[in-house]
């Protein structure tokens, strides 16, 4: 009996972390092969074509292996510890998230009610590893990508949380799974489009992706804080970076767009992936579409645009309730 | 509302070429049908050839050289050298040098770049097993391919 009780348990733990693990291991490597793809075909080009059986699935994998392989080059006035630390650090820290998200009215790894600011505070950890990376790389072209990291933190963070606030206001909760399942009735993008709207252009800032690459910037810095590496550390940094992008897609969908509440034809869960998988399409066609914003318009776009936006958004808020407008009670 | 179409434009623009053809060819697969003025390989008429070598001579690259078969002499052209300006073919008094449009001589080495009068004087195979499409212009589209029949 004990032995079996023990078995159950680990299997128990291994089915909680699946959706999270899978996430963490599938999205890096299919969303790398899918945005090639989507990108190629927005150029009109054909994108990875050989490697596995059909249309290059199987690229990143070799990519990863090509990566694996070769040698990992640290220069000789780098800090090594931090050198070799920060990545595998970074990769940690992006994917901590993960662990309180859900992807299923009760399929979470860890549950408690502060979830969302969980996420939030790993999120900001991120630009304090890459400052120091671009510190430790010994480069100018790395530190200054590092600080402009912190450049472009100080300009999204805020309305980052700002924008989240209405929704916390009426659902009364930091708790992800309630405020998805506050949604039943109508979805919190179609209630504050104001704060969707902030959200999603203060998490695309967030996960350094076009037109917000700023600190990777290859025309002007060769890729950033991210010069000095090479082999696997930094395709941890790749990794890491599609991970907290994933993890960004998921919340804007659980947050604004309904989660895991679908019709019930398909598995709550896949409807999340179906809705995270189109937000993350929309932000892949961003990158094909937009040219890089510098980083004063970046920074005008955070101070004076969407902090206000995100005012506003919670001033309407606290509004709806008092008009008698109030879905969620 | 211009901002708003400003960025929107942009990106149906991006969305709707999603779904147009795309212009890469699949090359291993599918092969371009070369042009009339395309410069390939040469070929080699040895009962035409004297072996003046009036080729080696003219030769830009000094890819051309004079190599003894069949009691006589003839060029032999080392393809990692040649640019395909087609001086050599110009300079031929007997007409003996003539140019083809192969252009698939990829080797493994260097060695085999190599073309000896024997393997010049034998016409290039030519492409087949696979698909050959050629670019066409088209009014709205642009450039695409099409399929050579």
């Amino acid at each position: 009996m004990e032995f079996l009780a023990i078995v159950n348990l680990i299997i128990d733990a291994i089915v909680k972390i699946l959706p999270a693990v899978l996430f963490m291991i599938g999205f890096p490597l299919l969303g790398v092969w899918y945005e090639r793809k989507l990108l190629a075909r927005v150029m009109l080009r054909i994108g990875p074509l050989h490697v596995g059986k059909y249309a290059g699935v199987l690229q990143l994998i070799a990519d990863f292996m090509k990566l694996a392989a070769k040698e990992i080059i640290i220069p000789t006035k780098a800090n090594k510890n931090i050198f070799i630390a920060a990545p595998i650090v970074a990769t940690i820290v992006a994917a901590l998230p993960l662990a309180v998200i859900p992807f299923d009215g009760n399929w979470v790894v860890y549950r408690f009610d502060l979830n969302l600011l969980f996420v939030f505070a790993m999120a900001s950890l991120i630009p304090l590893i890459i400052l120091l990376t671009g510190w430790a790389s010994y480069n100018k072209y790395s530190f200054i990508g590092g600080l402009r990291v912190i450049f472009q933190m100080l300009a999204y963070e805020i309305p980052l949380v700002l924008s989240v606030l209405g929704v916390v206001i009426l659902t009364q909760s930091f708790d992800l799974i309630k405020i998805c399942n506050a949604q039943s009735k109508i979805w919190f993008g179609l209630l504050q489009p104001l704060g969707l709207l902030v959200f999603y252009i203060a998490s695309i800032a967030e996960v350094e992706r076009m037109p917000f690459d700023i600190p990777t910037a290859e025309q002007e810095l060769v890729i950033g804080w991210q010069t000095e590496y090479s082999g696997i550390l930094f395709g941890l940094f790749m990794m890491a970076n599609y991970i907290s992008f994933g993890i960004h897609s998921l919340l804007i969908t659980i947050i604004f767009l309904g989660g895991w509440l679908g019709p019930s034809f398909l598995p709550p869960m896949a409807w999340l992936l179906l809705k995270t998988a189109i937000v993350a399409t929309l932000t892949m066609m961003f990158r094909g579409t937009y040219p890089r914003v510098r980083m004063d318009q970046l920074l005008r776009l955070g101070w004076r645009i969407l902090i206000p936006l995100a005012l506003i958004n919670i001033l309407l808020t606290l509004l709806i309730p008092t008009i008698g407008l109030g879905v969620v009670t | 509302m211009g901002l708003v179409s400003e960025i929107l434009t942009p990106l149906y623009q991006a969305f709707e070429h999603i779904f147009r053809r795309t212009f890469t060819i699949k090359y291993p697969y599918v092969a371009l049908k070369p042009t009339e003025r395309t410069l390939g390989r040469h070929i080699l008429d040895p009962s035409k050839c004297i072996g003046c070598g009036l080729c080696a001579n003219s030769c830009p690259t000094k890819a051309i050289e004079l190599v003894e078969w069949k009691e006589k002499k003839h060029p032999q052209i080392d393809y990692g050298r040649c640019v395909f300006c087609e001086i050599c073919v110009s300079m031929c008094p007997k007409g003996a040098l003539g140019i083809t449009s192969a252009y698939e001589l990829a080797a493994y080495d260097k060695a085999s770049l190599v073309y000896s009068p024997e393997q010049l004087s034998v016409p290039p195979k030519p492409i087949e097993g696979r698909k050959i499409v050629s670019v066409r212009f088209y009014e709205r589209r642009g450039a695409a391919h099409a399929e050579v029949k």
